[in-house]
């Protein structure tokens, strides 16, 4: 018998009425470590949720040793054994790493907390499973990798067999995925049973036991992974042969269309961009390349208009725009599209032509005179609706539409306002991999067009695959400015993304 | 729906604090109908909510919340009165002179807290507040000091040219012109929300302000210049309630249209339009109790329990909207 | 002198500083109650009223505490179960009291002015034998009524809850990262309702140390205290003792307030604006200074 089983599971989110399970099932055997695949919006992630309390299904059941279980909330799921590590991590960051260990089940001496009493229990935590982590130290000064080691420790502190780790790997460097699959052999070792939810088919071969793949909110295949190969596992996670071929052009680069000079931009006391220089040419992806939290927000913010500079310049088509607002600067011919789709890229409670127009609405032909002519607003919407393949109408919310459709709808507006340089951030994160070659497409044609693209995004496949030069950031300063020349590896540029190596000597020495 | 529930409330109060309830029921429900006096004093006194209303639409609608309404009203009747009071009337333009004095002196005070949101950080509900607090008290002290009329009984300007008051539209009631000029106001607003380039970037900045600066929008001048109008429409409220009826400034004259223009604002869910309806309910609630009041031996502060508990309810309300929105989004 | 001022400038504080520590664990849990205004006039209505009919201050602090927790409860409520507004809801109670409280002071008291009790023996103040001899500070440290002695008590209490128990610890985090308290299994609903519950059993007491002393209602008894209090509470950034110092300012501005009225022949309706424009100005000074440490 299995030791767990999730069966005809349902689920439609209330907020958005978006389906995001119909009869999905999952089998699990103790001691093993199951892959969870599918594509992004297959439904991994709610079923996961589900699993550990965070979110009610509609239908379905669960059962732990044959028995039937009920979880609604994540102390019922603590009770059976199971915790999740976030894909976005769920630490305090303000406290320690020992006091998150032990978050919502302190020990406690009368109505006070047991100060000693936790950095005891971590300890024993660290040495029992082998995870390092420095205890002491607030959880926001901890590396991704160690912040990841937290919450498997709280999961363990809390008697947990059953751990689920959401795309755990998304957020690591080369390195700390070994290590992360180290700790995960010594757990199944040690009994426990490690749900893996991933979309890269390479981990999944090379760690798991078993592997389920969902699809639509179904589950359309289950096996032993040796039984199976790659090949098989896309076919279906995507429901059909569909080969995602890509081929980046090379073309002559123009002139310099953006140019960023000694920049610097504070955040807060500390500079999170220290003295960048880069410059983007016609007809060429520049991709930036690093770990999440290294100057990269801060970098795009300052280029767009959305934070100020300390220092530095930036210029666009010859033009000096380092102090123009971002309406100046998208009118002198630069385009963004936001990493936060749903917070800065689009308004979820406007209408898709509302959401279409922000940027162009204050101009003949939407208005004359401070009037707004809705007719033209509306047939302009519906001409960019069918033109990018928006599933969606004039007059819906955005609210409502998926994740694949708002992208598209923030493409629509900031190509179509022809910019001579687009800076692009994350564009296919959470995005399925019809999406994904769509938007692929649109900025290899912006390429061909004679455009820039400054590129932003912490997936390296997606920057081998579109950048023609990859610039590597770390701790505020570029550390590499590298060619992507066919020869280039991942584990290359991880060096320059954990600050192993660095290509610009007056760089390092400039680092505290 | 709320509306009917706090209606039920008040006819239960009634029912517990008259000793002859049917008949304090029907002076209170009915009473407002009964004459063209009780009739016109209702729609009179709608018109300073329709205006306070608005103000409270309009700033709520760019998310700068303005709850400083009654200070900026009180603050902005004061200067328009003395210019009414110290021009006296030269031609049908001093009273476009007198409004618009009001309007920008109402205006100028919100803005400020506008500013402060904009430049600062500093939480404009609270500064407006704060402000609105302080000029009240520094309003009363002109009133019963140096702008006091000396012959008055009570704390109160002297009185403004005959001339320039709004002409009565429903003798012997206090109703007046005013409430044209209240209407109007309100479709103007209406269509600057709905056709203006102005009205897109008020509405876009409360929904998103981060999707409005992203989009090129200046959130920080949206925010200042809808505090503005929004203090200057509260401005507009007290001034069109002392032209129109008691042509001087009395202490207190305005107390509660701020905050009821709020209530207004909420239960017309922000559209400019709806306003009207809204205020008009608020403004028969009022003029039932004060007709219960006379007429039977119920107290006018009846209307006040049945005004607050339809503020309460309407924040229930907001979520049977939000539901219902969703569902016509699905077959959508 | 100096003594009996600083005797005024604490008496003047403690509502605002009780209703501010009500107001704080509101703000721990990252949802601001701003009824506290409202629940405050509520308080003082009904604790003056409850004292009257039963003759006892103690029923009288219980029922205003009682009322302002109902409001609070509603407030919490209509937020979490029904998802309404919860800064609707809010302005909500503060319309409701001023309603409400008139609205009974002239059914059943008859009156929308001041109205006096004499039913009760008013709240007495108690004198601390050794303190009360010190020569400048003995009357700044002694003959406080027994909630004032109280409010300094729970700052020191809320201190110790918010920073030494499991409890604060998970407040902390509900009001910080509502993500992470949720999926470790801390119900970040139940510490909201029960930090409103919180505010409302604290303003209760404020609105009792307001009327209870004097034995005396007036129509908008409050004058803006609950205001200030919120003020406070965003200055003392989730800290008692901030919170504290806040509200001594304004309790400070209060009094100087009501010493010039007494001492010159200024304007009552002028100088009554100073705790205002004090607290606006602490307001403006602290996010300019936040600010530039952020640029």
């Amino acid at each position: 018998m299995e030791y767990l089983q999730m069966l005809d599971i349902h689920k439609v989110y209330e907020s958005n009425n978006v389906v995001a399970l119909k009869g999905a099932k999952l089998e699990v055997k103790r001691g093993t470590v199951h892959a969870l695949v599918g594509e992004n919006g297959a439904g991994k992630s709610t079923l996961m949720k589900i699993l550990c309390g965070l979110e009610a299904m509609n239908k379905g059941k669960i059962f732990i040793n044959g028995h039937v279980v009920r979880i609604r909330n994540p102390q019922d799921a603590f009770r059976f054994g199971i915790g999740m590590v976030h894909q976005h991590f769920s630490l305090a960051e303000d406290f320690t790493a020992a006091q998150n260990i032990v978050l919502g089940n302190e020990p406690h001496k009368g109505p006070f907390v047991f100060k000693k009493r936790i950095l005891e229990i971590a300890e024993n935590l660290y040495l029992d499973s082998g995870l390092r982590v420095p205890l002491d130290v607030p959880v926001k000064a901890l590396s991704i990798g160690e912040k990841q080691k937290v919450e498997i420790l709280r999961i363990l502190y809390r008697g947990g067999d059953i751990l689920i780790l959401d795309e755990p790997t998304s957020v690591l460097t080369e390195q700390e995925i070994a290590e992360l699959f180290e700790n995960i052999r010594t757990l199944k070792k040690k009994g426990k049973t490690i749900i893996f939810i991933t979309h890269k088919l390479n981990e999944v071969m090379s760690i798991s036991d078993e592997v389920t793949v969902l699809r639509q909110g179904e589950t359309v295949f289950e096996n032993k992974v040796q039984n199976t190969t790659k090949e098989e596992l896309a076919y279906h996670m995507v429901g059909e042969r569909f080969s995602f071929h890509f081929q980046r052009k090379k073309l002559q680069r123009g002139k310099i269309l953006l140019e960023v000079q000694n920049l610097s931009v504070m955040d807060t006391t500390i500079y999170k961009v220290k003295d960048v220089s880069f410059q983007v040419h016609e007809g060429e992806v520049v991709g930036l390349a690093g770990v999440a939290g290294n100057g990269q927000l801060q970098l795009v913010e300052a280029v767009v208009g959305l934070r100020k500079a300390s220092s530095g310049k930036v210029f666009l088509c010859g033009k000096d725009i380092t102090t123009l607002t971002p309406k100046q600067r998208r009118e002198t011919g630069l385009g963004y599209i936001p990493e936060d789709r749903l917070g800065v890229g689009s308004s979820l409670d406007s209408t898709i032509a509302e959401n279409i127009v922000v940027d162009r609405y204050h101009v003949s032909p939407f208005s004359k005179w401070g009037l707004l002519s809705k007719r033209t607003i509306e047939s302009h919407a519906a001409e960019l609706i069918s033109r990018f393949n928006v599933k969606g109408k004039v007059r819906s919310l955005v609210r409502f539409l998926s994740g694949g459709n708002i992208q598209k709808v923030i493409l629509a507006r900031e190509l179509s306002a022809d910019p001579s340089v687009v800076v692009v951030c994350e564009p296919t994160w959470g995005l399925d991999i019809r999406s994904s070659l769509a938007v692929y497409n649109f900025i290899e044609d912006l390429k061909e067009r004679k455009k820039g693209v400054f590129l932003v995004s912490s997936n390296l496949d997606e920057l081998l695959h579109l950048a023609d030069r990859i610039l590597v950031i770390f701790r505020g300063s570029i550390y590499a400015n590298l060619s992507n020349d066919g020869s280039l590896t991942k584990a290359h540029i991880c060096e320059y993304m954990t600050g192993t190596r660095c290509d610009f000597r007056e760089v390092k020495s400039n680092v505290v | 729906m709320s509306l009917v529930i706090s209606l039920l409330l008040g006819l239960l109060v009634i029912t517990l604090t008259s000793s002859s309830p049917l008949e304090a029921a029907k002076a209170f429900f009915l009473g407002s109908f009964s004459n063209s006096y009780f009739f016109g004093n209702m729609l009179a006194s709608a018109v300073p909510l329709i205006l306070t209303g608005l103000a409270a639409a309009v700033s709520f609608s760019s998310s700068a919340f303005n709850l400083g309404l009654e200070g900026q009203l009180y603050f902005g009747t004061l200067i328009g009165t003395y210019i009414a009071y110290k021009l006296g009337n030269f031609g049908s333009w001093t009273i476009v002179v007198i409004l618009g004095a009001a309007f920008i002196s109402g205006g100028s005070v919100a803005a400020v807290s506008g500013y402060l949101k904009s430049k600062w950080n500093v939480n404009e509900l609270i500064s407006s507040l704060l402000i609105s607090y302080s000029l009240v008290y520094i309003v009363n002290f002109f009133l019963a000091g140096p702008f006091t009329d000396p012959l008055a009984g009570l704390a109160a300007s002297p009185y403004v040219s005959e001339k320039l008051m709004f002409s009565k539209l429903m003798l012997p009631s206090s109703l007046h012109s005013g409430l044209l000029l209240a209407i109007a106001v309100s479709v103007v607003i209406y269509l600057i929300f709905s056709r203006h380039t102005w009205g897109y970037e008020l509405r876009i900045t409360g929904r998103s302000q981060f999707f409005a600066s992203y989009g090129g929008i200046d959130v920080r001048k949206t925010w200042i210049t809808a505090m503005f109008l929004s203090g200057g429409l509260a401005a507009l409220g007290g001034m069109i309630d002392v032209l129109g009826i008691h042509g001087r400034m009395i202490k207190g004259f305005s107390y509660g249209y701020g905050w009821n223009g709020i209530a207004v604002a909420l239960i017309a869910r922000n559209n400019p339009l709806l306003v009207i309806p809204s205020a008009l309910f608020f403004s028969y609630l009022e003029s039932g109790a004060q007709v219960g009041a006379l007429m039977s031996d119920i107290t006018p502060e009846v209307a006040r329990v049945i005004q607050a508990s339809v503020f309460y309810l309407v924040t229930a309300e907001g979520l049977a909207f939000f539901l219902k929105k969703r569902r016509r989004a699905k077959t959508a | 002198m100096i003594g009996e001022f600083i005797h005024t400038v604490v008496s003047m504080t403690v509502p605002i500083l009780l209703a501010a520590l009500g107001g704080l664990f509101t703000d721990l849990s990252g949802i601001l109650n701003i009824g506290l205004e409202g629940m405050m006039l509520s308080s003082c209505f009904f604790s003056v009223l409850a004292a009257d009919m039963t003759g006892s201050v103690v029923v009288g602090v219980l029922s205003g505490i009682a009322i302002s927790t109902a409001f609070a409860g509603i407030t919490a409520f209509l937020g979490i179960k029904l998802r309404a507004n919860i800064f609707v809801a809010g302005l909500a109670t503060n319309l409701m009291s001023a309603g409400l409280t008139v609205f009974l002071s002239s059914t059943l008291l008859g009156s929308k002015g001041t109205v006096t009790f004499t039913s009760f023996e008013p709240l007495g103040r108690l004198q601390i034998p050794l303190l009360n001899d010190l020569p400048l500070l003995g009357r700044a440290l002694s003959g406080y009524n027994i909630l004032e002695y109280l409010a300094f008590a729970l700052v020191i209490i809320t201190y110790f809850v918010v920073f030494k128990t499991p409890y604060g610890y998970h407040l902390q985090t509900v009001g910080k990262n509502p993500e992470t308290a949720r999926s470790v299994g801390i119900s970040v609903e139940k510490h909201i309702v029960l930090s409103f519950l919180l505010s409302g059993v604290f303003c209760g007491l404020a609105g009792a140390v307001l009327s209870l002393p004097m034995r005396v209602f007036v129509g908008g008894m409050s004058s803006g205290r609950g205001w200030i209090a919120l003020v406070a509470v965003v200055l003392g950034r989730g800290n008692p003792l901030g919170v504290l110092v806040a509200s001594l300012i304004f309790g400070a501005a209060s009094a100087l307030s009501n010493l010039l009225q007494a001492v010159t022949n200024l304007s009552a309706d002028l100088l009554l604006t100073i705790p205002f424009f004090v607290t606006l100005t602490s307001m403006v000074v602290y996010a300019m200074r936040k600010q530039v440490r952020h640029d």
